[in-house]
C-alpha cells in the first residue's frame, strides 16, 4: 500500500472544506458579532451550504473517480448522498430560523454543528475504509448528540440529548467491534480489498468471526437507522429534540447510516449478500408493521412522525432487501424522495409553534385549511407522498420499491409493505381531516404567517414532490447511475 | 386519428377539469362565488362537448384502440403515457362528462360553503375519472385511479352529512387496501410480461401489449385473485360492500351521482378491461365463484333495501343489487351478457344518478331523508313525482325504459351460462320492483301527513333542466338502444375473441419450473 499521500486534485474535497471553514466561523467567530447581526449568522450557513452543493455537483463527471485516494470515494454514489445530504441541510437551516428567533436561541454553535454533522455525515458516505467510516460517523454523532440537547433549559431536551449520547455511545462501540471483528478476518480496513479477502477466506474459524461482525454491523447500524428492533431510541429523541433538529436527525442520519450500510454490505460482504438480504427482509417486515401500528396510537405529531419515519426505514430496508441493482437504487430514489415530506411535516409543526410554546398534537392543525390555505395544501401534499399516493413523489418511491420487491421474489413482504403502507393513510389523514374536517381551534391567522425563509422551504419541498411524482424519469436515472458506480468498485 | 383541429384530442379532454380546478383556484376569491360557479360550469360543459366531438369520429367496426395518444413518460421501467379509447370507455366518458356537468348544476343551492374548494375538487375528480377510462398503461392507469380518490374524500370529508369523517376514512381505507393489492398485480403482470415464455418479452406497462400475454394457469389466479379484490372493493361486489352505504348517505347529492354513476364503473371497467382479456382461463374459472357473489349481491341488496328507512340509503344498496347484475352479465362470458353488463353499467349511472339527485332535491327543501316524513308528495309535487316515476321505472327495469334493455341482455346472457343464475337474477328484479314501488308508494301516494310538506315547492326550472337529459336518455335507451349497442358491439367482440384464446398449454406449464428464478419466485 502507498503510504504517501497521493496526488490529487484539492478540488475533491472542496465541499468538506467549505462547510468546515463555515462551520468554524461560526462556532469561534460569531460571537462577536452574534448579537447585532443575527441574519448573518444563517445566511453564512445556508449559502455555504448551497456553495458546496455547487462543488459537490461538478464533480459528477469529475475524469476519474474510481479510485483517487484509498480511503475517499468520490464516486457517483457518494455525490448522489452527498447532494442529499446537503439539501437535508439546507433545508434545515430555512426552517431552523423562525424556530430559534421565536425563542431567542438562535446562536453561532447551531448552525455550526449542523454543519459538523453534515460534514460527518459526507464522510461516512464517501468512505472507503473502516476507518473513515468512523470518523465520519463519530463526527455525526457527537453533534448530533449536542443539537438534541440544544435547549439546556427544557427538561424534555435535555433528556433526548442525554439519552441519544448514552445509547449512541454504547452502540458506537458495537460497530467498533464489528469493525475490529472484520478487520480481525480479513487484515485490513478497505472495503474493496476486504472483498478480495473475503473470497479466498475458508476457515472455519474466519467465517465464524465474519458472521460475527456481521451481526454487530447489522446492529449497530440498525440502531443508526432506528429499524426494529433496534429503535427504542427513536421515538424519545424525536419528541424531545428541537423540531428542526428532529427534522434533521430523522433525515440526515438515517439516509447517511443508511449509504454506508449498503456500500458496507454490498461491497464488503458481497458474498454474503443472500444471507444478510434475508435478515435485512425480515427486519425490514418487522419495522414496516411495528412502525406504521405504533404510530396509529400517537397523538402527538411529532411523536407520530418519529414512528413514521421508523416505518420508512422499513420501506427502504425492503429495497436493500431486494437485490443490489434495482433494490438499492429504489432506496437511493425513496430516500431523496422521503426527505422533503418528512422536512415538509416538521416544518409545518415548527409554523404552529406559537412563541416558543409547542403545538404538537393532531388537534392542533384542526382548521388549518381556514386559516392558511396554501399551508394547509402544502401539508396535504407531504402527507399524501408519505402515504404514497399519486401524483406524489412518494408514490413513485414506494412504487419502484414494491417493484424490486416484486422482481426479486418477496412477494409476501411486498404484501405486508402494501398493507402497512394502508395502515398509515388512517394516521396520516387524521392530519388531514383536522385541517380540512374540524373547526378551527385558534381563530389567529396572522400568527401564522410564515417567515421568507420558511415560506421558501414549504415552496421548494412541494415543488420536488409533484415534480417528481409527475415526471420521476430523471431522478430514476439519477439513482440508477449512482448505484451503478459501487459496482464499478467491486 | 388522434387528432381533431390540431388538439390531441384525449389529451385536452383528461385535463381540461384540471386546468378548470387551477383557474378556479387561482383566478377567484373565496367570496366570488358567481365566478367559481360558472368557470366549474363552463369548464365541464367544454369537457362534455368534446367528448361529444369524439363521437362523430368513432369507428364502430373495430375493437381496436381508437385515438390512440403515445409520447415518453418513464422509459426506465416501461411507462408510457398511453391514453386510446374503445367502445366500452368511450360511453363512459361520455357519461363521466355528462354526469360531471348535472353535479355542478345541481350543487348550485346545495352546497354554500367553501365553494373553491368544493368545485375545484368536483373538476379534479373529473380529470381522475376521465384517465382512468383513457389510459392504456397500467402506471398511468394507477395513477388516475388513486388521484381520484383524494378529491371525493374531500367531498365526502368537508362537504357530507353528521357521520361524514367516519365515511370518508372507510371509503379511503377501503379502496386504498384493494387498490395497492391490484399494484402488485400489476407488477406481477410486468415481470410475467418480460420474459418470453409467456408475454412480449420486454418491460412494458402498455396494456395493449399485455392484453396478449398468455400465463399459466397458477400465474393467472394469484394475479386474478390481486386485482379481483381491488376491483371487487370499488364496484362494490359482496361483501366488500360495506363502506358504500355510508359514504353515499353520508356524501353530498352530486358527490353521490359521481360515486354511483361512475367510481362504482371503475371497478366493473377493471374487470373488462384487465381481468377478461389479460386473465381469461383464471376469469373462466373464477367465473362461477364471482356469479355466485353476484347473485348474493342482487338478493341481498334488494332485501336489505327494502328495509330501509332512509330513502338515500334505499337508493345506494338498490346500486349493490343493479351491480350485482352488471357482474352477472361480465362473467356470464358470452356477448349477451358481456353487452349487457357494458350497458348496464350506463344505465345504472344515470338512473341511479337521477334517483340520487331527486333525493337530493328534496333533502333540500325538507333537511330529512326519511321515509315516514313523506306522504302525498305527488299532490304537492306533480313535476317531481312524474320525474321521480319516470326514474324509478327506468331502475325497476320496465320494458321501454333503459333498464329493461340492460337486465334483458344479462338475463340472456345468464340463460345461457346457467339456467338458476337467470333464475335467481329474476327474483332480484321482483324484489326491485318490490322495494322502489313500495317506496313511491310510500313518499308520494296518500294525503300528505306532514304539515311541512304541504307548502313544498315543486321542481324549480335548473331541477328540470339538469333532470331532463337523464330523463331523455332513460326513454331513448329504452325505446331505440341501437346506436349504444353499435358502440359496444366490436369491442365486446374483441374481449370475447380473447377470451377464447388458446391458454398456456401444459407444455408452457412444464416451462413455468425451468423459467429464470425472477419469475417462478413469483409463484
Amino acid at each position: 500500500m502507498n503510504q504517501t499521500l497521493p496526488n490529487f486534485p484539492l478540488s475533491i474535497l472542496y465541499p468538506e472544506m467549505i462547510l468546515t471553514i463555515s462551520a468554524c466561523v461560526l462556532i469561534f467567530l460569531a460571537r462577536a458579532f452574534a448579537r447585532a447581526h443575527k441574519h448573518t449568522l444563517s445566511s453564512i450557513a445556508f449559502f455555504s451550504v448551497i456553495a458546496a452543493m455547487g462543488c459537490a455537483g461538478s464533480l459528477w463527471n469529475f475524469p476519474r473517480w474510481e479510485n483517487l485516494i484509498e480511503f475517499f470515494l468520490i464516486d457517483r454514489y457518494a455525490i448522489f448522498f452527498k447532494l442529499v445530504l446537503l439539501v437535508i441541510c439546507a433545508l434545515t437551516i430555512l426552517i431552523s430560523k423562525r424556530f430559534l428567533s421565536d425563542t431567542d436561541t438562535e446562536r453561532g454553535e447551531y448552525y455550526g454543528l449542523i454543519l459538523l454533522a453534515t460534514i460527518g455525515m459526507m464522510i461516512m458516505v464517501s468512505g472507503a475504509d473502516l476507518i473513515t467510516i468512523y470518523l465520519g460517523l463519530e463526527t455525526m454523532a457527537i453533534a448530533s448528540y449536542i443539537l438534541a440537547a440544544y435547549f439546556r433549559s427544557d427538561e424534555r431536551s435535555s433528556e433526548a440529548g442525554l439519552k441519544y449520547f448514552l445509547l449512541g455511545a454504547f452502540n458506537s462501540g458495537i460497530i467498533l467491534y464489528g469493525m475490529a471483528l472484520l478487520y480481525g478476518a480479513t487484515g485490513t480496513f478497505n472495503l474493496a480489498e476486504m472483498h478480495r479477502i473475503v473470497s479466498g477466506l475458508s476457515g472455519p474459524a474466519e467465517l465464524r468471526l465474519l458472521y460475527f461482525s456481521l451481526i454487530l454491523l447489522v446492529a449497530g447500524f440498525g440502531f443508526k437507522i432506528a429499524a426494529v428492533p433496534f429503535h427504542m431510541w427513536a421515538p424519545d429523541v424525536y419528541e424531545g429534540a428541537p423540531t428542526p433538529v428532529a427534522a434533521f436527525l430523522s433525515a440526515g442520519s438515517k439516509t447517511a447510516s443508511l449509504a454506508v450500510l449498503i456500500r458496507v454490505f454490498t461491497v464488503a460482504f458481497g458474498l454474503f449478500t443472500e444471507l444478510w438480504q434475508l435478515w435485512i427482509a425480515y427486519i425490514s417486515g418487522l419495522t414496516m408493521l411495528f412502525g406504521n401500528i405504533a404510530a396509529l396510537r400517537q397523538t402527538n405529531v411529532k411523536r407520530m412522525l418519529a414512528y413514521s419515519s421508523i416505518a420508512h426505514v422499513g420501506y427502504m430496508l425492503l429495497g436493500l432487501a431486494s437485490g443490489i441493482e434495482m433494490g438499492s437504487s429504489a432506496v437511493l430514489m425513496y430516500a431523496f424522495v422521503y426527505l422533503f415530506a418528512n422536512i415538509g411535516l416538521f416544518a409545518s409543526l415548527i409554523l404552529l409553534t406559537r412563541n416558543g410554546v409547542p403545538k404538537e398534537s393532531t388537534a392542533d392543525f384542526s382548521g388549518l385549511s381556514r386559516r392558511h390555505p396554501l399551508i394547509a395544501f402544502a401539508v396535504t401534499i407531504f402527507l399524501l407522498s408519505l402515504t404514497g399516493i399519486p401524483p406524489t413523489a412518494g408514490f413513485i418511491g414506494k412504487f419502484y420499491l414494491f417493484m424490486a420487491a416484486v422482481k426479486s421474489g418477496y412477494i409476501k413482504l411486498a404484501v405486508v409493505g402494501v398493507l402497512a403502507s394502508v395502515i398509515s393513510l388512517f394516521y396520516y389523514m387524521r392530519i388531514v381531516m383536522a385541517m380540512y374536517m374540524e373547526k378551527p381551534a385558534d381563530t389567529d391567522a396572522a400568527a401564522l404567517q410564515p417567515s421568507t425563509s420558511l415560506g421558501y422551504a414549504f415552496s421548494i419541498m412541494v415543488f420536488v414532490i409533484l415534480a417528481v411524482g409527475i415526471y420521476p424519469g430523471p431522478l430514476l436515472d439519477l439513482a440508477r447511475e449512482s448505484l451503478s458506480s459501487i459496482k464499478i468498485l467491486s | 386519428m388522434t387528432h381533431i383541429f390540431g388538439t390531441p384530442i384525449l389529451t385536452l379532454l383528461c385535463f381540461l377539469p384540471l386546468i378548470g380546478t387551477l383557474a378556479i383556484v387561482i383566478f377567484t376569491r373565496k367570496d366570488e362565488e358567481k365566478k367559481i360557479k360558472n368557470i366549474a360550469l363552463w369548464f365541464s360543459v367544454a369537457a362534455f362537448l368534446i367528448s361529444l366531438l369524439i363521437l362523430p369520429r368513432f369507428r364502430t367496426d373495430t375493437a381496436e384502440m381508437q385515438f390512440v395518444e403515445r409520447a415518453e413518460w418513464i422509459p426506465a421501467i416501461g411507462a408510457e403515457y398511453l391514453l386510446g379509447i374503445d367502445g366500452i370507455s368511450i360511453l363512459l366518458i361520455l357519461l363521466t362528462t355528462l354526469l360531471t356537468v348535472i353535479a355542478v348544476l345541481s350543487s348550485s343551492t346545495a352546497i354554500t360553503d367553501r365553494l373553491k374548494e368544493y368545485y375545484g375538487s368536483l373538476l379534479l375528480l373529473e380529470t381522475g375519472m376521465l384517465g382512468v377510462f383513457m389510459a392504456l398503461d397500467f402506471v398511468l392507469f394507477y395513477v388516475f385511479w388513486e388521484v381520484m380518490l383524494v378529491p371525493m374524500y374531500f367531498l365526502i370529508g368537508i362537504w357530507g352529512g353528521p357521520n361524514r369523517l367516519y365515511a370518508a376514512i372507510k371509503f379511503f381505507l377501503y379502496t386504498l387496501f384493494g387498490s395497492v393489492l391490484m399494484l402488485l398485480g400489476i407488477l406481477a403482470l410486468y415481470f410475467l410480461n418480460a420474459d418470453p415464455a409467456f408475454g412480449s418479452g420486454e418491460h412494458t406497462f402498455n396494456m395493449i401489449t399485455l392484453f396478449n400475454v398468455q400465463l399459466p394457469f397458477h400465474f393467472q389466479c394469484w394475479i386474478f385473485a390481486a386485482f379481483f379484490i381491488g376491483f371487487a372493493i370499488k364496484v362494490p361486489v359482496f361483501p366488500f360492500h360495506t363502506w358504500l352505504p355510508d359514504a353515499h348517505v353520508e356524501a353530498p347529492t352530486a358527490g353521490s351521482v359521481i360515486l354511483a354513476g361512475v367510481l362504482l364503473k371503475m371497478g366493473t371497467y377493471g374487470f373488462i378491461r384487465v381481468c377478461l382479456p389479460m386473465l381469461p382461463q383464471a376469469s373462466e374459472f373464477f367465473a362461477p365463484f364471482v356469479a355466485v357473489l353476484a347473485m348474493i349481491g342482487i338478493v341481498y341488496g334488494a332485501l336489505v333495501a327494502m328495509a330501509q328507512t332512509d330513502i338515500k340509503k334505499l337508493v345506494a344498496y338498490s346500486s349493490v343489487s343493479h351491480l350485482g347484475f352488471v357482474m352477472l352479465g361480465l362473467f356470464a362470458m358470452n356477448s349477451q351478457g358481456i353487452t349487457g353488463g357494458v350497458l348496464q353499467m350506463i344505465n345504472h349511472g344515470i338512473s341511479t344518478g337521477a334517483l340520487f339527485l331527486l333525493v337530493g332535491i328534496i333533502y333540500e327543501r325538507r333537511h330529512t331523508r326519511k321515509i315516514q316524513e313523506f306522504g302525498g308528495l305527488a299532490h304537492v309535487m306533480p313535476v317531481y313525482a312524474a320525474l321521480f316515476a319516470v326514474t324509478l321505472f327506468s331502475s325497476i327495469g320496465l320494458p321501454g325504459l333503459n333498464g329493461f334493455v340492460g337486465e334483458f341482455l344479462i338475463l340472456l346472457g345468464a340463460f345461457q351460462k346457467e339456467l338458476w343464475y337467470a333464475a335467481v337474477a329474476v327474483s332480484g328484479i321482483v324484489l326491485g320492483a318490490g322495494y322502489m314501488l313500495w317506496l313511491y308508494q310510500r313518499v308520494m301516494f296518500g294525503t300528505v301527513t306532514h304539515p311541512e310538506n304541504k307548502m313544498l315547492k315543486d321542481c324549480s326550472r335548473r331541477e328540470v333542466l339538469y333532470m331532463a337529459p337523464l330523463i331523455i336518455l332513460m326513454l331513448w335507451i329504452g325505446i331505440y338502444p341501437k346506436p349504444y349497442l353499435r358502440l359496444i358491439e366490436s369491442s365486446v367482440m374483441g374481449t370475447i375473441q380473447s377470451l377464447k384464446r388458446p391458454s398456456a398449454g401444459p407444455d408452457l406449464m412444464a416451462m413455468a419450473s425451468q423459467t429464470p428464478p425472477e419469475t417462478a419466485a413469483l409463484i
